[in-house]
């Protein structure tokens, strides 16, 4: 199943401002690039250029990528109060 | 605006809520702060809660507690290697204290039950930063008020933005962190029933380790709810540049073992969600007018497969709300050192401090790659080996020879490792 079927079926309250920032300039010299397997929702998505692309919509707020980020490039924060997922069988 | 309370609590989670529960109770002018726009929107974890150590500090509130969920009769641990599973169940009339229970519908009860003491819950309210001026906390931030408070409660969890912030606590490192990932099914009770061969309000739990999670640290998991089953697994992010799968694969594979498919194809899939869990005991912070609790304060056990966070967060939480309520009544000015007299004194008659001791000396044994690749894979053989008359009968010490030589262990080397590790795990 992919990442999109995965979260399809939670609830989120999505807010139009990015909560997460990523500097995609500094995943150009990212080899290993983590965040693709191990962001559980799929957030970053590598580009047919190779460019990192970040989407906030589907994220859980894990901060899993602020932690394995090896080059500093998550500028993380939680959503707006209120935004985000909204657990309901947490 | 200034807003100003006796105390003021980051996070409604079982860490937070308990100490707003102790302190409402007795009087004190409280409120918690929780950025989720219901309590329990934000909270998530695997699926049990022992509830043995909060008998001991909430009787009166652990009795209603045991209603929430299945009580826990079983517990199945999965030995996966090559494609061969091997379980150890144990089973009893006696109920050992656990439930299977939703944390969002438990810490929705608490709530209620915290507000009806007379605390304020106030939701969409995130916390921006803390007041930190020299050694003293004297409130927070959040949006454009400030909330003054004797004390701040650092409830906000694993992902301890705020404490970061204020330069109180180093960056979470890989190391210190597993991050587990979960999917709910909805199924109808009685179909659980049967599947499971349990009875009504009965549950149970299964661990697998090994091959299920390429047999890194940590492991998956099933816990069965009253009509829902939360599966998923738990990866330790110590080696995580070495894990090649993502998330989705580990689930979908992790269906292909018995009971796991069948749940998945009786259920209804209703969600997916990820948190970080701590794996090494976290440093505390602590001063003048600031206390942490719950995961925040490090305040959780995870040796391999067993979790520990809810009880000792909730516990904690109620200790470090009877220190403080304790320590407003008889001084005016909160300070740390006699907040840490009061704690130890509430917490002496719990089994929090000295299992957390305990887990302090043992937890490095359970980032050891070789227990979920070698020994997982040699056990699983070693009965295999036994078990299987392909290659003609095998005494029991033949087949443990054979699995040895296969994994690369020697008694001498299992002598060492009984002694250096396993005596103390
Ligand atoms: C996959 C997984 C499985 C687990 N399984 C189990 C298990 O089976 N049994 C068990 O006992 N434990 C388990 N745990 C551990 C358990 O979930 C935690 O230990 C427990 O939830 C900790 O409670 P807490 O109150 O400290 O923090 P949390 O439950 O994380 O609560 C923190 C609260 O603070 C809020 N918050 C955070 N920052 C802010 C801010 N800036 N402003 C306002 N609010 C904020 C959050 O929204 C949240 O509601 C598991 C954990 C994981 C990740
Ligand atoms: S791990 Fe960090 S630097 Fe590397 S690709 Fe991902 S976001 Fe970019
Ligand atoms: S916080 Fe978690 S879910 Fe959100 S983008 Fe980072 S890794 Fe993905």
């Amino acid at each position: 199943m992919s990442f999109d079927e995965k979260v399809r079926v939670n609830a989120y309250l999505v807010h139009p401002t990015p909560h997460i920032e990523v500097d995609t300039a500094k995943c150009r010299s990212c080899r290993s690039r983590p965040c693709l397997r191990l962001c559980p929702a799929g957030c970053y998505r590598e580009q047919p250029s190779g460019e990192i692309a970040f989407y906030h919509d589907a994220c859980l707020e894990c901060g899993t990528c602020r932690i394995i980020c090896p080059l500093g490039a998550v500028r993380w924060s939680y959503p707006e109060a209120g935004f985000g997922i909204w657990y309901r069988f947490g | 605006m200034s807003l100003k309370f006796d105390v003021v609590i980051i996070g409604a989670g079982p860490a937070g809520l308990g100490a707003a529960y102790e302190l409402a109770k007795r009087g004190f002018k409280v409120v918690v702060l929780e950025r989720g726009k219901r309590p329990g929107s934000k909270n998530l974890y695997g699926g049990r809660i022992y509830l043995t150590a909060i008998s001991k500090v909430s009787p009166d509130l652990c009795k209603e507690m045991s209603n929430l969920g299945r009580r826990v009769v079983r517990e199945r641990i999965m030995l996966t290697h090559s494609k061969t599973c091997m379980s150890i169940e144990i089973e009893t009339d006696e109920w050992s204290g656990g439930i299977v229970t939703s944390l969002t519908r438990f810490v929705e009860w608490l709530s209620q039950k915290v507000e009806e003491a007379g605390a304020y819950i106030v939701t969409s309210a995130k916390v921006d930063a803390l007041h930190v001026h020299g050694n003293k906390t004297s409130g927070v931030r959040c949006g454009s008020d400030n909330i003054l408070a004797e004390v701040v409660i650092d409830a906000e969890g694993v992902n301890r933005i705020l404490l970061e912030k204020s330069g109180l606590v180093p960056k979470l490192s890989p190391g210190d962190v597993a991050i587990g990932v979960k999917e709910v099914y909805r199924v109808d009770p009685k179909d659980i029933e049967k599947m499971f061969d349990l009875e009504e309000n009965r549950g149970m739990v299964l661990l697998a380790l090994g091959e299920v999670l390429d047999y890194f640290p940590g492991g998956c998991f099933m816990y069965v709810d009253k009509s829902h089953i939360h599966v998923g697994a738990v990866l330790y992010l110590s080696n995580y540049t070495k894990f090649r799968r993502t998330f989705p694969e580990v689930l979908d594979s992790l269906y292909k073992l018995p009971l796991f498919r069948r749940v998945v194809k009786i259920g209804e899939r209703v969600e997916y969600g990820a948190r970080l869990l701590p794996v090494r005991p976290l440093q505390r912070a602590e001063m003048d007018g600031l206390v942490t609790v719950g995961d925040a304060g490090g305040f959780l056990i995870h040796v391999g497969p067993i979790i520990r966070g809810v009880d000792y967060a909730f516990v904690s939480g109620v200790c470090a709300g009877r220190a403080v309520a304790e320590m407003l009544e008889k001084e005016k000015r909160p300070s740390v050192m006699t907040y840490r007299s009061l704690f130890s004194k509430y917490v002496r008659d719990t089994p929090l401090m000295r299992d957390i001791e305990l887990f302090r000396r043992v937890y490095t044994y359970y980032e050891a790659h070789d227990i979920y690749s070698r020994y997982v894979g040699f056990i699983v053989d070693l009965l295999r080996e036994y078990l299987e008359v392909k290659n003609g009968v095998k005494s029991l010490n033949e087949a443990m020879y054979l699995s040895m030589r296969k994994h690369g262990l020697s008694i001498w080397g299992l002598a060492m490792d009984y002694l250096r590790r396993f005596r103390k795990m």
